[in-house]
């Protein structure tokens, strides 16, 4: 990438200098395509996932004359609160029934489209706390019998699940570069092919007219290695889902009473969501940083409020426990020594919070 | 093959070699989400990103607290215009723009007349600028927000922002202003101007590509409805991760715009001037597009008559220029920018804009005049109508027979 930092054109520009730029996004367009095995021109680039989540709902909102929008509420907030903002004016979000592992109630899914007025259905395809997987391919059957467009964020699915569209059945699927080891700044909205909504950002015409804006050559053509290297990270998956298996188990040893989320469920190989049960998320994440390991409570996002998590909330956790999660994710630089380290921090970190909540 | 001489500044600029410099540590061993508040990697990032924001206001006068961080300025335009929109919409459904804004402002505008806004789209004048009277006469008890461009892309032009400001504060309209072109590059003062809202973008002034910002005026108060929802970033005014990289390269290139601005605005406008003296001197039948004293040091838009315009851009292949924006360089219409000035086709087909910048010598400039002078005499030599306008005829009053 840092290569790129050279090339510098305006990759509308008909000089050389564009001519450049338009390779650079060029490339990387058939580079994110074949990660979803679809054609180049059904890539749109994006500032990021949350941007992509955004056009993809007031886009099919503003496309149909239904006005709902369903969803699943442990979704991320770039889609429950675009759905909240885009059907303010006369429009209305149904939530879809999930169980305690957060997933959804495919029946329930199935009913709200008998009622009709459905514009959209939007449900990830990989939870962002709990790795837990929906089942896209159901949901998507179930909307294309409706003749309701579905939309997927799969912000956190590429190197950690396949994502051929196809498969999927999907209409509009949401990536974000950087949480694939991308640069931060650029996501991408793919359409399958023939779905159509209006432009979200209008302007000078980029992106065949669906996003305006000059593209951001450095960050895309980051986009379209790291989305080469999703394959990569896909094939390193197995050996992460063992680090994650050893900690879990270790974790679990310590006590019968942490709970891992959806432990049941079919979940990504990369994450775990543990319940500390009388052990505010955020005191674990800071005493674990004092050990050397960063981890989070809840999602990044929101994890600057000290907030129960609105996913396990939903999953009906009552709201106590809501706080009370650390999430641990393992990406490609992890080793098996990292594991390690987090179990013993961890260990450590456990007895002492645990004896200052008996002190209390 | 040896690369063009660049002369299209206002379509990107290349990115400050100091700038890449500063960036580069923030992909590798200075990553982090600035939004992560428990760990040492989210509070440098956070830091990082407070400090750009600082560099960022410190341009145009503004409070730091006022710049939402935005993927670059068509969002910003897009945020301002339709927010605003939305928000005051029960004050009033009227909005003022001019005809030569950018084509992310006018296709914004656009869609809101969809929504049921109507909007004025203000003439200009032959030099390009607003007449500050028709602007006036413009103004209903309906208009909620009127929004001018600082510096015009295509033909660099200034427009009376300060002025424009001053009516729009004392009749309580909202007043945006896309300042894409004009940031760093001319002194902007918010307060002094009473600007509510300010567009920038980051590659326009020698940052990286996808980073913008917008300036909210906090006092009195401006509010506008997120065009971006989700976790609540940017004081709920955008949503979205913070990309911290191109944020701090984005704040780099403002410190080093803000303190070179003086000097090089100095340099530019001599080069600039220079260059049209050089043309004008060799060539006859120049016209200079848009107010040669309100205008950018660094923009020169030069119409050629009697030569066609596919076969100029042929012929000066070694220099990279556009013949309108970027944006719509790809599209054979002529500019609708000129076309606003009265500028007639078959001249502005033959338009060219000149961007010069931080990068450019005196050496860049003295081989574009020599290529230029030298091409567009052989293209005239060609040309039966200059042929014609030597022998003395005047092409108006040439009656031309139909095929």
């Amino acid at each position: 990438m840092t290569d790129l930092l050279e090339v510098g054109g305006n990759a509308s520009s008909t000089h050389s200098f564009g001519q450049d730029a338009r390779m650079v996004v060029d490339g990387a367009r058939r580079q994110v395509a074949q990660l979803f095995d679809v054609r180049p021109e059904q890539v749109v680039f994006t500032s990021g996932g949350t941007e992509s989540n955004n056009m993809a709902i007031f886009g099919a909102l503003a496309a149909s004359a239904h006005k709902r929008i369903v969803t699943s509420p442990t979704e991320h907030h770039a889609v429950l609160h675009a759905a909240t903002a885009a059907t303010q004016n006369g429009g209305r979000v149904s939530a879809l029934k999930v169980d305690r592992n957060g997933l959804i109630d495919l029946t329930h899914l199935r009913a709200l489209l008998a009622e009709g007025d459905v514009a959209l259905v939007s449900v990830m395809a990989v939870n962002n706390e709990t790795g837990l997987l929906q089942p896209v391919a159901d949901i998507a059957a179930a909307c294309r019998a409706a003749g309701v467009l579905y939309h997927v964020d799969a912000v956190q699915a590429p190197g950690k699940i396949p994502t051929r569209l196809a498969d999927w059945g999907a209409d509009m699927v949401s990536v974000s570069f950087h949480k694939l080891g991308g640069p931060k700044g650029v996501g991408a909205l793919i359409f399958r092919a023939g779905v159509n909504i209006p432009a979200f950002i209008h302007g000078g015409g980029q992106e065949r007219g669906r996003r305006g804006g000059t593209e951001n050559t450095l960050a895309i053509g980051g986009a379209g290695l790291a989305a080469e290297l999703a394959a990569e990270s896909l094939a390193d998956m197995p050996r992460l889902k063992r680090l994650r298996d050893t900690v879990e188990g270790a974790v679990k040893r310590l006590s019968n009473e942490i709970e891992i989320v959806a432990e049941g469920a079919e979940r990504a190989g990369h994450v775990s969501c543990f319940i500390l049960p009388g052990i505010a998320g955020d005191s674990a994440v800071m005493a674990m940083d004092m050990e050397g390991v960063a981890v989070s409570s809840g999602s990044a996002c929101s994890s600057g409020r000290v907030t129960p998590s609105h996913v396990l909330m939903a999953q009906g956790y009552p709201e106590e426990v809501a706080k009370c999660s650390l999430r641990v994710s393992w990406g490609w630089n992890n080793t098996e020594a990292d594991a390690d380290t987090f179990v013993q921090a961890f260990t450590k970190v456990w007895h002492r919070l645990n004896k200052e909540n008996t002190r209390n | 093959m040896k690369k063009p001489v660049y002369l299209d500044y206002q379509a990107t600029t290349p990115t400050d070699p100091r700038v890449v410099d500063y960036m580069v540590p923030f992909f590798y061993e200075k990553f982090g989400n600035p939004h992560s508040r428990s760990h040492v990697y989210g509070w440098n990032a956070e830091a990082e990103v407070e400090a750009a924001r600082a560099k960022v206001a410190a341009v145009i006068g503004a409070d730091p607290k006022e710049i939402v961080f935005t993927s670059g300025a068509t969002e910003s335009n897009n945020t301002a215009i339709k927010g605003i929109a939305s928000f005051y919409k029960d004050q009033g459904n009227h909005i003022i723009t001019v005809q030569t804004e950018h084509k992310c402002v006018l296709d914004t505008c656009r869609h809101l007349e969809q929504e049921g806004f109507d909007v004025t789209y203000l003439p200009v004048e032959a030099n390009g600028l607003l007449d500050m009277e028709k602007f006036k006469s413009a103004i209903t008890d309906k208009t909620i927000l009127v929004s001018v461009m600082a510096a015009n892309n295509e033909i660099g032009v200034l427009q009376p922002i300060a002025e424009i400001g001053a009516i729009c504060r004392e009749k309580g309209i909202k007043f945006h202003t896309d300042a894409a072109q004009a940031f760093g590059k001319i002194p902007l003062d918010v307060d002094a101007m009473n600007i509510d809202l300010l567009s920038i973008s980051g590659h326009k002034v020698y940052g990286p590509q996808g980073i913008g910002a917008l300036y909210v005026r906090r006092k009195p108060r401006v509010r506008l409805n997120a065009l971006i929802n989700g976790g609540g970033q940017e004081r709920g005014m955008r949503s979205g991760t913070l990309p911290l990289a191109l944020i701090a390269g984005f704040g780099k290139a403002a410190e080093i715009a803000q303190a070179e601005m003086a000097e090089e605005h100095t340099r530019l406008l001599k080069l600039r001037e220079y260059m049209y003296e050089e043309i004008t001197k060799r060539l006859p039948a120049i016209i200079l597009n848009g107010d040669r004293e309100q205008r950018l040091a660094g923009n020169l838009n030069l119409s050629f008559s009697y030569v066609e315009g596919e076969s100029l851009m042929m012929a000066i292949k070694e220099l990279a220029v556009s013949s309108g924006s970027a944006c719509t360089s790809a599209s054979l219409e002529p500019s609708y920018v000129l076309r606003a000035l009265g500028v007639e086709d078959e001249l502005a087909h033959s338009s060219i804009r000149f961007g010069l910048g931080r990068f450019t010598t005196k050496e860049d400039v003295d081989f574009a005049v020599n290529l230029l002078a030298d091409k567009v005499q052989k293209l005239r030599e060609m040309s039966p109508l200059w042929e014609m306008v030597q022998e003395g005829v005047d092409l108006k009053s040439v009656k031309w027979a139909a095929h």
